[in-house]
């Protein structure tokens, strides 16, 4: 092949590459018109780029045209399932801009944290910019006031509400059930490694959850803006009566250092309720994570499995 | 030189290593105190024997921590001075040869598509990984007699290969590779003895077989020629050599992640001291690596209770193994001239109208394919026209617009380093401005909640000068000796590394976006920012024949090139200021593109562009297509993922450029 590319004339070779430019250069000129649909009153075709406000959509029966990382959803965040025909933007922070383009939405939905990524998307639609995680109040406040801002901009009215006390019955619930709970209080993790784990806590919604519950999270070091931290196994071995929580998916070589590894086989909380894993719920998660990871709590805690050290999801 | 300077010099040169065991010791005792609660020998053993939980943590946990970093830092300043010894050169180590690179794409591979490879062992999977880059490297260095700075810059190029593909992955599968990504970091934290066991006993039988073959390995120091007479094989002998250190990396690698520059420290301060037989050398840069790696690790363990967040060993020592870097380069003689290995390939035939026709075919499908092959609605392939183009342009031609341009900067820059330098293998990549630029956007994401993205240029713009000036103040004194800025550059990029997995390891969210955009991201270029682009890109066409004449002359040597009556410093910092503005100008609107500017020139020059200024214009007629190209796969490939356009140019140009390599090498020969 480099042999033909050795034959080629050099000033053909340049001449031609130099009008290519120039042809490619001059097309940004040419189709320039940019038309939209006439907008309705009521917005129907919603796209949403970040998880948490589609995850609290989708538990208010809002459907999304499209939203973004649609098969990471299905595996971190599972529930409320997605519909088939929700097409899927790719990742959140680079959401495909000619897919958005093709898809003509009349309303994009996503948070400040995105949306200063791509200012330009204004062009496309009107943005509306909701914060769950933000610097300005709690999680799940804001998750409970996002979820009224999306009712709102999407013409559902009273569907938030229902959410809303739909959550707060279901965290009632639980707080129930957890009074039967052997442990009083949890550490919440994603598990990463035998020895490092994410711990979650101040500024997260699992420790908003776990303030409305009989429980209390031993977890009381600093976390960063998203409410974890990434710690290691002798961090979090100094509490004790706590009951260690991960949350699924959990790395297999976790499972064969529960019991060959001498620390965390030894842990007192390990010997008293074993690792209790909890089917996967959205970490960084809007109104609907808050009420199932409530109930998951309740169960994982109270369920007959959690005494053997394994909660069948 | 004085007696009394030379004591003076002595006493510097010792104070180095006594004040590393020193700090050591005392971090040591800080981190025993903080973990027993004391520090008199009664209590800590009283400790030790009892069987709560602050017992286990101190004989499970403190105890196998503090002995592991003992043995990995030993191990790895071994395998950084066998390599050091092999190969004749004062910079080669375990993270600049890639070998550390190699592994982890390895693992990330086996990971992401046959988990249950992981069975066979982490270690085994590390080993294969880091073999094939190790012989990848030498296979290229060797066509050039392994001069010091082809080995390094090869193998910080395909280190920065695997970096491409290893980030490519994370972004699409950021969430499965978390925990691949806390043992990329290198933390040393420990829950029992049974990683270290294994790795003690092997780090002492590599370490072992090369202090029983020093004597015979000593024959390396010799010419191959002298060596040969006195009947050693030098080529076997480094084989051997290079396989033992490898395997060393390997197994550390394997068993505690990363940990950058140990293997480069440990070597380098015994070499401060004087020693001068390898047994001695092997043993000390043992013992240096140790007490480096122990006081890294027992600062992060200090440091660790006071931030509240996971800093891991690895990214420090990564850190430091910047500014390191920088200190070695003074030390390095600068008599380690590349060896000018860029013959010409025979002229090209100029009669065949047909092949030329096709290459001219081959630019413009690139070109127009880029703006007319797209995906629609359901992600089904489509020649968009009409209305399915007007829909989609606004979008997508920007992105072709900056694509070329910054293609175009990153080619002229790339041509002029490297008939600057006579070195195939410079690249505005390599001059570290790029990394600046990321420096300098980190700094604005990480201190503004939600940052535009002017704002963030702006942070790019002013790291992207920074870099520019410490490279200057640093080079100056050797009159920007080309290898001297190609060294700081690796070295700034090493900071960067580290910095990036310590955040990575964090698990922070702004960490991804922060990969993407290092990645060399056109997403979401408007045409207002891809405008200024490509107007800088045209506006340094007309400065290039201004330089014509310096560049015809730089290949042919600084002492050539000097005796024709060039000023070597004007001309050099000249130039290179007009490559870092380019590098810079293109960093700050695409992200530090990987690969372009390095393997343009090559490519024009293949076209049989010779002369310096049709050379340079070629080559950015074809860095220009790369760019598009590559920026059109990344868009399309995975639609609607995407694959940052550096990155995809990167994949793209990787293999091709170890066929040049490989090419130019053979015509050396």
């Amino acid at each position: 092949m480099h042999q033909q590319h050795q034959k080629c004339s050099r000033r053909h070779f340049l001449k031609g590459l130099a009008g290519l430019s120039a042809i490619a250069t001059l097309t940004p000129v040419l189709p320039e018109s940019f038309t939209r649909s006439a907008k309705a009153d009521v917005p129907k075709r919603v796209v949403i780029a970040d998880g948490a406000l589609a995850e609290t959509a989708l538990a208010m029966g809002i459907v999304p045209l499209a939203m973004a990382d649609v098969p990471g959803y299905r595996v971190w965040v599972q529930e409320p399932k997605v519909p088939e025909q929700v097409i899927n933007l790719g990742a959140r922070f680079q959401p495909s801009l000619e897919r958005l383009a093709q898809l003509d939405p009349d309303l994009i939905l996503t948070s400040s944290f995105y949306a200063n990524q791509y200012s330009r998307l204004s062009d496309l639609a009107p943005i509306e910019k909701i914060d769950i995680y933000s610097s300005s109040k709690t999680p799940f406040l804001n998750a409970m006031a996002a979820a009224q801002k999306i009712a709102e901009v999407t013409g559902h009215r009273g569907t938030a509400e229902i959410l809303i006390s739909d959550t707060l019955s279901r965290i009632d619930q639980a707080s129930r059930e957890l009074t039967s709970s052997q442990a009083s209080s949890v550490l919440v993790t994603s598990m990463l490694s035998p020895r490092h784990m994410r711990v979650y806590g101040q500024n997260s919604l699992m420790q908003d959850v776990i303030d409305r519950l009989p429980v209390k999270n031993a977890w009381t070091g600093p976390t960063n803006h998203w409410g974890f931290a990434t710690v290691t196994i002798d961090q979090i071995a100094q509490y004790s009566n706590a009951a260690l929580i991960a949350i699924k998916p959990v790395p297999d070589n976790v499972d064969r250092a529960i019991v060959h590894s001498p620390i965390l086989s030894e842990l007192p909380s390990i010997k008293r309720f074993g690792l209790i894993t909890m089917p996967p719920v959205a970490t960084f998660g809007g109104l609907f994570a808050a009420g199932r990871f409530s109930d998951l709590l309740a169960n994982a805690l109270t369920s007959q499995g959690a005494a053997h050290g394994e909660f069948a999801s | 030189m004085t007696s009394q300077a030379m004591r003076r010099h002595a006493i510097q040169f010792h104070a180095v290593p006594v004040s590393l065991c020193i700090l050591a010791v005392l971090l040591s005792l800080l981190s025993l105190d903080i973990e027993a609660g004391s520090l008199s020998p009664a209590a800590i053993f009283d400790l030790a024997a009892g069987s709560d939980t602050r017992s286990l943590l101190l004989t499970q946990g403190w105890i196998p921590r503090f002995l592991i970093a003992l043995v990995a830092g030993a191990g790895l300043a071994v395998a950084g001075a066998l390599f050091q010894h092999t190969l004749k050169n004062p910079l080669a180590s375990p993270s600049t040869l890639g070998l550390a690179g190699g592994a982890k794409l390895a693992l990330t591979l086996v990971t992401l598509y046959v988990p249950g490879a992981l069975a066979i062992g982490q270690e085994t999977i590390a080993l294969l990984g880091a073999l094939v880059v190790g012989f990848l490297v030498f296979a290229l260095a060797r066509r050039s007699g392994f001069s010091p700075l082809i080995v390094i810059l090869t193998g910080m190029i395909i280190a920065l290969y695997c970096g491409a593909v290893t980030t490519a992955l994370a972004i699409i599968h950021h969430e499965w590779l978390k925990s691949l990504f806390i043992w990329g970091s290198g933390d040393l934290t420990q829950d029992g003895w049974y990683i270290l066991e294994p790795l003690a006993a092997k780090v002492c039988m590599g370490a072992a077989l090369a202090v029983a073959l020093a004597r015979p390995l000593e024959m390396l120091n010799l010419s191959d020629h002298q060596a040969t007479v006195l009947g050693a094989s030098p080529a076997r002998m480094r084989l051997l050599c290079l396989l033992i250190g490898c395997w060393l990396t390997a197994t550390i690698v394997a068993a505690v992640g990363i940990i950058g520059f140990v293997g480069l420290a440990g070597p380098a301060i015994t070499r401060m001291l004087g020693f001068r037989r390898l047994r001695s050398k092997l043993l000390m840069s043992a013992v240096f690596g140790a007490v480096l790696l122990c006081a890294a690790d027992q600062g992060v363990q200090v440091l660790s209770g006071y931030i509240g967040t996971l800093v891991p060993a690895g990214a420090l020592t990564g850190i430091l193994g910047g500014p390191l870097l920088i200190i070695m380069i003074r030390q390095l003689r600068s008599n380690s001239q590349p060896s000018q290995n860029t013959s010409p390939a025979p002229e090209p035939d100029q009669s065949n109208i047909r092949n030329h026709l096709r290459v001219l075919a081959g630019v413009l499908l690139v070109i127009i394919g880029a703006i007319l092959v797209g995906r629609d609605i359901h992600g089904d392939w489509q020649l968009q026209l009409g209305n399915a183009l007007n829909t989609v342009w606004p979008w997508r031609g920007p992105r072709i617009l900056g694509a070329m341009a910054a293609g175009t900067m990153l080619a002229i820059a790339g041509t002029i380093l490297q008939r600057m330098t006579a070195n195939p293998m410079a690249s505005p990549e390599s001059l570290g401005v790029s990394a600046g630029a990321v420096i300098g956007m980190i700094a604005i994401v990480f201190l503004i909640d939600a940052p535009t993205a002017w704002l963030q240029i702006s942070g790019a713009a002013i790291g992207a000068f920074i870099t520019l000036g410490a490279i200057f103040a640093l080079t100056r004194k050797s009159g920007y000796a080309p290898e001297r800025i190609l060294i700081a550059g690796i070295a700034i990029g090493a900071l960067f590394d580290g910095f990036i997995a310590f955040l990575m390891a964090g698990g922070d969210p702004r960490a991804t976006r922060l990969l993407a955009w290092n990645s060399g991201s056109t997403y979401g270029l408007g045409f207002d920012r891809a405008s200024v682009l490509a107007i800088i890109a045209v506006s340094a066409l007309p400065i290039l024949p201004a330089f014509a004449r310096w560049l015809n002359l730089f290949p042919l040597g600084p002492v050539t090139t000097k005796s024709l009556g060039v000023d070597l410093s004007i001309s050099r910092g000249v130039m290179l200021m007009f490559a870092s503005i380019l590098t810079a100008a293109a960093t700050l609107l695409v992200g530090p593109l990987s690969f372009a500017g390095l393997i343009s020139p090559h490519l024009a020059k293949l076209a049989g562009l010779r002369h310096a200024l049709p050379h340079t214009v070629g080559a950015a007629l074809i860095g220009a297509a790369l760019m598009v190209a590559a920026d059109w796969l990344g868009r399309m490939l995975f639609f609607p993922w995407e694959i940052p356009a550096g990155l995809m140019a990167a994949i793209i140009a990787g293999p091709i450029m170890v066929w040049l390599l490989m090419r130019v090498g053979r015509g050396a020969s």
